[in-house]
């Protein structure tokens, strides 16, 4: 059910403590990542602090900034774990950024969803999240049925 | 391949240009928001639905290449919440010389 907690740091930027696995550390390097949904991408990690890690190396790709522009980065494959769990993805290698960034594609991969509060964070399995949602509609449609029988579907003859 | 790669800002372009003379008017009618790696050493595209994947085809295709990744139909493969003052600045990323139009 849960994938993992996380937590705000002291500028506010919702976080999760994550490891970044390459070929020199494969238990990986603990990382404080900001989670960032405006980042479409798995995850974004300075080039300097990528070094220790031993991040094969993809090529190239271009990213789209807040304001439309756009620039070309490095990319690499690497591992992220969460407690037991490990799932491999894109890294974008930035020069002249400090934060580590995990984004929407991160959230795919590891099939969580996000849940966020003013004072918590936590990551939960996708499918839990779609079972809840499931039910609460179930129920919401049966209340809909039970006080109001006229507009309930009629059973086909 | 047209020109010779020595540093990363040649692999983008020479990816940006196969794309655009090879592959481009065919893909955005057809595989629009799909992800695509280009070879820049053998001018072959690996699409699939996915970046991971995409990526993943060409390097078992091809496992020496140098691999640009692009979004069909879009300017940049991923979007990021901040504005980069310096994009332009970063060394890795300065060309030598003219781009190729």
């Amino acid at each position: 059910m849960l994938v993992a907690k996380g937590y705000f740091d002291q500028q506010g930027n919702p976080c999760l403590k994550i490891s970044l696995c390459g070929i020199f550390n494969s238990d990986g390097i603990e990382f404080e990542a900001i989670i960032d949904t405006g980042f479409t991408g798995f995850i974004s990690v300075p080039l300097i602090r990528a070094f220790p890690i031993g991040l094969p190396l993809y090529g190239t790709t271009n990213v789209i900034f807040a304001d439309g522009s756009s620039g070309s980065k490095l990319t690499a494959v690497g591992i992220i774990a969460i407690g037991d769990r490990r799932e491999s993805g894109i890294v974008i290698l930035e020069e002249n950024v400090s934060d580590v960034l995990i984004g929407m594609d991160f959230l795919r991969t590891f099939k969580a969803s996000l849940v966020m509060t003013k004072d918590s964070i936590v990551l939960l399995e996708h499918d839990w999240l779609e079972q809840i949602t499931k039910t609460e509609q179930n129920t919401a449609s049966k209340q809909i049925d039970q006080s109001n029988p006229a507009q309930a579907p009629k059973p086909k003859s | 391949m047209n020109m010779p790669i020595s540093n990363p800002q040649d692999i983008a372009d020479a990816g940006e240009r196969i794309y655009s003379e090879k592959y481009k008017e065919e893909f955005e009618k057809k595989h629009s928001g799909k992800f695509v790696a280009i070879d820049v050493i053998t001018e072959e595209a690996y699409i699939a639905e996915q970046p991971e994947e995409a990526l993943d085809a060409a390097r078992k295709a091809s496992p020496k290449g140098y691999f640009h990744l692009i979004k069909v139909g879009s300017p940049g493969a991923f979007r990021v919440g901040y504005i980069s003052n310096n994009a332009r600045s970063e060394r890795l990323f300065r060309s030598t010389r003219k781009s190729v139009s």
